[in-house]
């Protein structure tokens, strides 16, 4: 006989259940992630801007030895 | 041309090789004891006493064939095109063990790889593929690939990280280099193939405005060029640009996930040396290193204030001041050494001054996400998620690159993580790399253990709105995006301490 093998969403069906899943919608939630989207938004142009340096050094950087 | 067949010791091998590097690479007997004596006793010195030598002669090497058919034979100089093959056994091996049947199958649990010979002197140390058990001292972790090979006829598999001296003619550190990344990875993924010699020269024919034979080296941009043009997705990083803190650090970390990284090590303008070296492993971390191991210092200003906010003590393992494992063209096989001193076990005192200055990334052309931004984002995450860290707790992070296959399989086998959160992580839809950040403190990783759990898809790299997020968990707060609503949601059950994941290096 088939077997249907499905933990995680007996998992999440059980912890719904009991009241263990919350959905996060709270205002500081949202302060919380607008805050975090600026700070990713930032370390991806400090990253962008390290890495354009690094090529245009890499292409003065001759290995011969 | 008479082929040669010779069983020895090591103590033999001196007397047994010599007369056919004379013979076969067309040198003087003076020129082939000083061949020995400069070029291949170096690797002899550092194998274990019990290793036992097959040598044959005569050997077609695919690698000295290309560059011999590209560059060698256009000269008006004869060289040989035949190589000499060392198979390397651990104990004593009779010709009667290659030819009955019975015997035959223990072969392999003796085999510690080959190294071939090519007639290219003084640069006479070619391809060569040596399990790290050949060494007197093997107590490190690396990267190994397999190799199907024969020896005395008989097939065998080699394990090891494919190392070749360069010929200064045809193939420089940089082209070796190259070269030893695409062993490596042609032998463990379909989706690379092996770049001989002459590939690597088409590749880059049209980034050159001179000639590119005999070779004048190459610089890193064209190394990361190459690789691209084999099928990678290849990051540069510059010391410069990353600064001390950051740059060691990524590169650990690149370490750490088991990705091969060509490092330029640099000494120029006081010096004259530029070199390509390929890190693969890293010494054991002590109990001491750990706990001597001082607070992270943290770059991005913001990321700081928020540890500060939360009262936590973060120790990065990327700080943990280790030894590499090194492929030198110039040296056998697994030097250690440490970053701030790459060239350490160089005799010769004007490299002493060498140090990294950038090194090149491999990776798989769909890791959108590199180790800056993917270890910003783990800090980013943990520092900001509700997780219950009392003040003044300390943190040990530990941040990876991981294929979600290896990860998951690790999973299964992880009998200490709380059995919900395991299979609920299992059967979370993951791309084909993930970036993994284990929380742990000191106790806990001196035991291999850790608390806490970040998981981001390598493949996002948009990491806004949580969009990278796969899992996050600590205590009893987990946070996972619902695949109906793309909302983030938080689950409230005990994790408790797992086993970290180790699977990335090879312990030897």
């Amino acid at each position: 006989m088939a077997i249907q093998f499905n933990r995680r969403e007996e998992i999440l069906n059980r912890l719904k259940q009991e009241g263990r899943i919350l959905q996060m919608d709270s205002e500081e939630f949202f302060r919380n992630k607008e805050a975090i989207n600026n700070l990713v938004f930032e370390i991806k142009r400090e990253y962008q801007e390290k890495e354009r340096m690094s090529i245009i050094a890499a292409s003065e950087m001759i290995l011969t030895s | 041309m008479k082929s040669k067949i010779i069983f020895c010791s090591i103590a033999e091998l001196r007397a047994q090789l010599t007369p056919l590097i004379q013979e076969y690479f067309w040198v003087s007997t003076q020129i082939a004891e000083q061949l020995y004596d400069t070029r291949i006793i170096k690797h002899v010195n550092r194998w274990h006493v019990n290793v036992n030598i097959l040598i044959e002669f005569p050997y077609v090497d695919r690698v000295y064939r290309d560059s011999y058919y590209k560059y060698f034979a256009t000269k008006m100089t004869d060289y040989p095109r035949d190589c000499i093959r060392l198979s390397l056994f651990n104990g004593p091996v009779t010709p009667n063990e290659f030819r009955e049947n019975l015997l035959v199958a223990d072969l392999q649990k003796k085999y510690l790889g080959y190294m071939v010979l090519r007639p290219s002197q003084p640069n006479i140390v070619g391809r060569s593929m040596i399990s790290p058990m050949a060494l007197q001292t093997h107590q490190f972790l690396t990267l190994t690939s397999t190799a199907s090979t024969t020896a005395c006829s008989v097939k065998l598999i080699a394990e090891g990280f494919p190392h070749s001296s360069q010929d200064t003619e045809t193939i420089s550190c940089a082209e070796t280099s190259v070269w030893a990344i695409m062993e490596y990875f042609a032998s463990r993924y379909n989706e690379y193939k092996p770049a001989l010699p002459s590939h690597i020269i088409e590749v880059l024919k049209d980034r050159f405005n001179v000639r590119q034979l005999p070779s004048g080296g190459l610089n890193m941009e064209h190394i990361a060029y190459a690789l691209k043009k084999f099928g990678f997705g290849p990051k540069i990083y510059d010391a410069n640009q990353f600064g001390p803190v950051d740059f060691p650090r990524l590169l650990s970390c690149y370490i750490e996930s088991g990705i091969p990284l060509i490092v330029a090590l640099d000494n120029r303008p006081t010096g004259r040396i530029g070199h390509a070296v390929i890190w693969v492993g890293h010494s054991y971390v002590t109990d001491t290193q750990i706990d001597t191991l001082p607070v992270a210092t943290e770059q991005n200003t913001k990321l700081a204030r928020l540890i500060t906010a939360r009262r936590i003590s973060l120790f990065d393992n990327d700080d943990i001041k280790k030894e590499y494992v090194t492929i030198d063209d110039n040296y056998p096989s697994y030097q250690l050494t440490t970053f701030d001193r790459p060239t350490t076990y160089y005799a010769d005192p004007a490299w002493a001054t060498c140090r990294v200055t950038h090194f090149v990334a491999p990776l798989y052309t769909k890791v959108y996400l590199d180790a800056f931004e993917a270890k910003n984002h783990v800090k980013t995450l943990f520092l900001t998620l509700d997780f219950n860290f009392a003040p003044g707790t300390s943190i040990f992070l530990r941040v990876f690159l991981a294929s979600s296959r290896s990860y998951k399989d690790y999973l299964t086998q992880n009998a200490k993580m709380q059995p919900d959160i395991r299979d609920f992580i299992l059967e979370t839809p993951m791309p084909k790399f993930i970036w993994v950040g284990e929380l742990s403190d000191k106790t806990l990783i001196k035991k291999q253990q850790a608390a806490g759990l970040v998981i981001l898809g390598a493949t996002e790299k948009d990491q806004s709105n949580y969009k990278a997020l796969v899992f996050a968990g600590h205590g009893d707060r987990h946070y996972y995006q619902d695949s109906d609503n793309k909302e983030l949601k938080k689950i409230s059950v005990t994790l408790g301490v797992f086993t970290i994941y180790s699977n990335n290096l090879k312990s030897f």
